[in-house]
């Protein structure tokens, strides 16, 4: 298992290595304007870009910058923000951000997971009756309507009716998050009720489970001591990823509730040419979801004893 | 299933009825004040400095303008007003401009605790740093690098002392060098390059406002350009308590500001919202102070008698931004070669002259204002506000009285289809004679994400179609991807450019010194439109018979009155030649609670977004209180 760990670490760290050094390197080949507002191409002659772009190290060549920049992180320097925030390190633009996406995120997963589970080992129990069909319907509803006007929707009826502040606020910072937790947690839980209610039903049409019914095994019994505990491997895996990559936040519910998290953060820093945080966040989020994936390797052979990461044949 | 998904939604339908069906943000009786303001930008308009000397960006100045104070301000008609300087003035006829400052403001930080006084050093290390290349990155500095004396040589010094030398710069170098002096802590004076009879204006700019030394010693360089509201030092109104990046910020009143006259707000919150209608939203359940309507939101307002706010659409009252077509003289075909075609029919003034008189744009001002279009008509290259003789008289009246143009607002006032054709002829003829094919294919540009552009785009193209006739002019829509400079104009592959602009200064030099065809720095001509590259003997002459104009009006700097009409007659001059085609204004409908004929005008400079003395009603303006205010406003205005 050790030696297993150690290998995938390696394996993570190069992974990460080559897609931050990729798109270290396709920044670079982007016309060097980016470097200068529009304000300032107008305005500063070629030879001032130039001497600007030198000061930055931005004329060098490409493997030279490469290197530079390693040696930046072997400091855990990320660099400074040029157009997102002026001059302030990227360190710390996305540590402002992080906890709040983190917070948001984390809390619609409990409610999401809690609810889905729930509700998905209720309709697989109860299949075909009302459970499962006003059930399906939500899942069918929440697929099928763009996120864009279910939380336009919510949003109305949250902020009209139940009197909810519309916008996020670090000043009425429970109130006003309601509407965005529930957003997010609105997608997420016709997910895990879907598949929940799938792996179940599953289950349930196996033969072992046929032969815990003809030896008298208690209904209850049988859902959650054989049949959710088999279902839930395969979300199992799943979940670790789904903790981890809360801290990129989402970009459509944080734009459309103001929430001042990581989801904007990536899209906002390559329209405004932020290479410095660009960088950083591929960066992380190539770490996150790699890490997310190794866990919940592992937490399926938490979960499942038949499933081992060494062994030939069984290891996944 | 059916039956539970069709339950489902009527029960959704049900839903919006009764959310429809919900109270308002408007209520009857006595009209409130709004003590704490809530205004909205969206979230392309996020700040992203606090350094007020580094950025031009209004979503950076309409914020820090109410908390650092500058040397000058504006008052609703657009007069200066005395600021942290009480007053000003030149015993030389403009050339040494000398401002007396207060000697009760305060810097603090953003606790409210005093930490130094204000004082006119903090003028010279702000200037020193708008100058420093290094510093500043050249932002700011084209206003005093064309107007204080050695300030260009300054730049250029700080320049070649490279990066390191240059950031620790003092200010004994800069003493030496540029025109600007301490005699004590509340005497400044400025040294011009010549008279300049504009230059207290430019104290409503950025480029004149001040930093402390002291704060510049904590931070240092490198920590006074990445400032944030926890690390800056207040002088203005109010202080930014609150800020969380693409979230809110919130303005509260500063203790100690030194001004107890003026009234200001308990606070004032600018929240980032994803879009105008998620603002219309938070309108209606009463959480902003002010919306932009967006034209779907105006249909549905206006269309309908029994909505809420249908009598409470205004006509936003600000320095309205005219955009101009700015000709490209020099196009080149996408391979490099010059389109000979396009340059030589643009240099034929009959030609240009053809889409001056020839096209209507009303349908084309519909894109900015589908139920007034021709409020948003755009006659001059100047804007309105941006000075007026001493009769109250404003500048842009003087312009369209010697273009002669019946400027009427029922029909399109510039377009005259006699004229046109007239041209139109007399341009083909020409113009064949000298190998021209036609159709002229013209080309404009827009960015391809801009589906809105794209749209006003294809109008445009209609109406050239339309008017022009295909068999003279196509227009041919192409798409850059992001940056246009890089991706259009450097290569020079477009055959006008559309811009906007508004003026750093009150006067209308800062319209015009773009057109003139001697200046290096006339960004409308040479960046836009490659003019260097012209060599058409008739268009040069042109060129600089309007440049003379402009010289000679410029030249007059002891007689205001004189000097705007001389300037009058230049642009219209330009005009008259076609050398920039005005297109259309800025006009936004709005519900609001802010009177914004209380706010401070002016057609330049930033003070518009200061929030002092503004007065408001918490039910909202209807548009019939709306003109009466425009009418009192209008009886009211007095010109110093």
């Amino acid at each position: 298992m050790i030696k297993y760990t150690i290998k995938r670490l390696l394996q993570s760290l190069l992974t990460i290595l080559i897609v931050v050094s990729i798109v270290f390197l396709l920044m670079r080949m982007l016309p060097t304007d980016y470097y200068f507002t529009p304000e300032e191409l107008d305005r500063l002659s070629e030879q001032e870009k130039n001497d600007r772009l030198a000061a930055a190290g931005l004329l060098d060549d490409p493997i030279t910058q490469l290197l530079r920049f390693y040696q930046q992180l072997l400091r855990f320097d990320l660099g400074t923000s040029r157009r997102i925030q002026t001059g302030v390190p990227v360190a710390e633009v996305i540590a402002s951000k992080v906890a709040i996406s983190l917070k948001f995120g984390s809390i619609s997963l409990v409610i999401s997971l809690f609810l889905g589970v729930v509700i998905g080992i209720l309709q697989a129990r109860y299949k075909d009756g009302i459970v499962d069909h006003v059930g399906t319907a939500y899942t069918v509803f929440v697929n099928a309507v763009p996120h864009l006007i279910s939380y336009s929707l919510l949003l109305i009826f949250g902020s009209r009716v139940l009197g909810l502040p519309s916008m996020y606020s670090i000043r009425d910072p429970i109130r006003s998050a309601i509407l965005p937790i529930a957003c997010l947690a609105l997608g997420s839980t016709a997910g895990y009720m879907l598949w929940t209610r799938r792996y179940m039903v599953d289950e349930l049409n196996k033969d072992y489970i046929k032969l815990a019914k003809i030896k008298g095994l208690s209904t209850r019994e049988i859902m959650f001591r054989h049949v959710l505990k088999n279902a839930f491997v395969p979300l199992a895996q799943y979940l670790p990823s789904s903790f981890l990559l809360t801290i990129t936040g989402s970009l459509l519910a944080e734009r459309f509730f103001s929430v001042p998290g990581m989801g904007p953060l990536l899209a906002d820093s390559i329209s405004r040419y932020d290479t410095n945080i660009v960088q950083a966040l591929v960066m992380i989020y190539a770490g996150l979801g790699i890490i997310g994936v190794f866990l919940g390797d592992v937490l399926m052979t938490i979960i499942d004893p038949r499933i081992s990461l060494t062994e030939k044949g069984d290891a996944r | 299933m059916k039956k539970i998904i069709s339950n489902l939604l009527i029960c959704i339908m049900a839903l919006s009825l009764l959310v429809g069906c919900g109270s308002g943000g408007t209520t009857s009786g006595e009209p409130a004040e709004v003590e704490d303001l809530v205004l909205y930008t969206t979230i392309q308009s996020e700040m992203t400095t606090f350094n007020m000397l580094y950025s031009q960006a209004e979503a950076v100045s309409m914020v820090l303008v109410n908390c650092i104070d500058g040397l000058v301000t504006n008052d609703s008609y657009g007069n200066l007003i005395p600021n942290l300087a009480e007053s000003w003035e030149s015993d030389d006829g403009g050339k040494t401009w000398t401002f007396h400052l207060r000697d009760d403001a305060t810097w603090v930080n953003q606790q409210g605790e005093v930490q130094a006084n204000v004082i006119a050093e903090d003028w010279l290390w702000g200037l020193e740093w708008i100058l420093n290349y290094w510093k500043n990155e050249g932002n700011n500095t084209t206003m005093p690098m064309s107007t204080i004396d050695g300030a260009t040589e300054y730049y250029e010094y700080t320049k070649e002392l490279g990066q390191e030398a240059a950031k620790a710069t003092d200010l004994s170098v800069f003493l030496e060098m540029v025109g600007i002096e301490a005699p004590d802590e509340h005497t400044l004076v400025y040294h011009c390059i010549a008279e300049t009879p504009y230059f207290p204006t430019l104290g409503t700019y950025s480029c004149l406002y001040p930093v402390s030394g002291e704060l510049l010693a904590q931070l240092g360089t490198d920590g006074y350009t990445a400032v944030t509201p926890e690390t800056l030092w207040y002088s203005g109104p109010y202080i930014i308590t609150t800020y969380v990046n693409n979230n809110e910020k919130v303005l509260t009143q500063n203790p100690e500001w030194w001004n107890t006259e003026d009234e200001r707000f308990n606070s004032v919150t600018w929240k980032i919202l994803e879009s105008h209608d998620v603002a219309y939203q938070m309108y209606q359940t009463g959480e902003l102070s002010r919306v932009q309507l967006t034209e779907s939101n105006l249909q549905v307002i206006t269309t309908s008698e029994s909505n809420e706010f249908h009598d409470y659409t205004v006509v936003e009252y600000t320095n309205q931004i005219p955009y101009n077509f700015f000709w490209n003289w020099a196009k080149n075909n996408e391979d490099g070669t010059p389109d000979t075609n396009w340059n030589t029919a643009v240099a034929n003034e009959a030609f240009r002259l053809s889409w001056y008189y020839g096209i209507d744009f009303t349908d084309y001002l519909s894109r900015y204002n589908s139920v007034d279009p021709l409020s948003c008509e755009a006659i001059t290259l100047s804007s309105d506000n941006l000075v007026t003789l001493s009769d109250g008289t404003d500048y842009t009246s003087l312009v369209r009285e010697n273009l002669g143009i019946d400027y009427n607002g029922e029909t399109y006032a510039r377009y005259d289809a006699d004229k046109a054709a007239q041209y139109k002829q007399q341009a083909m003829e020409e113009l064949s004679a000298q190998g021209v094919t036609f159709p002229v294919e013209a080309v404009f540009y827009v960015q391809s994400a801009n589906q809105t552009e794209l749209d006003n785009a294809n109008v445009l193209k209609a109406l050239i179609s339309e008017y022009l006739g295909d068999d003279y002019v196509t227009l041919t829509i192409k798409t850059y991807i992001s940056s246009q400079a890089e991706e259009v104009r450097s290569p020079s592959l477009n055959s006008f450019q559309k811009t906007g602009w508004t003026a750093d200064y009150g006067d209308p030099k800062a319209y015009l010194e773009n057109m003139d065809s001697t200046s290096d720095s006339a960004r409308f001509l040479y960046l836009y439109g490659h003019f260097a590259d012209v060599t058409d003997e008739t268009l040069l002459a042109t060129a600089g018979e309007v440049a003379e104009l402009i010289h000679t009006a410029h030249a007059i700097t002891d007689d205001l009155d004189a000097r705007y009409t001389a300037f009058a007659e230049a642009e219209a001059a330009l005009l008259n030649h076609c050398l920039c085609l005005p297109v259309y204004m800025n006009s936004v409908y709005q519900l609001t609670q802010i009177n914004d004929y209380s706010r401070p005008h002016a057609g330049y400079g930033m003070q518009e977004n200061r929030l002092v003395n503004i007065e408001t009603n918490a039910n909202g303006y209807t548009a019939e209180e709306w003109a009466q205010l425009a009418e009192e406003y209008e009886a009211n205005r007095v010109h110093e």
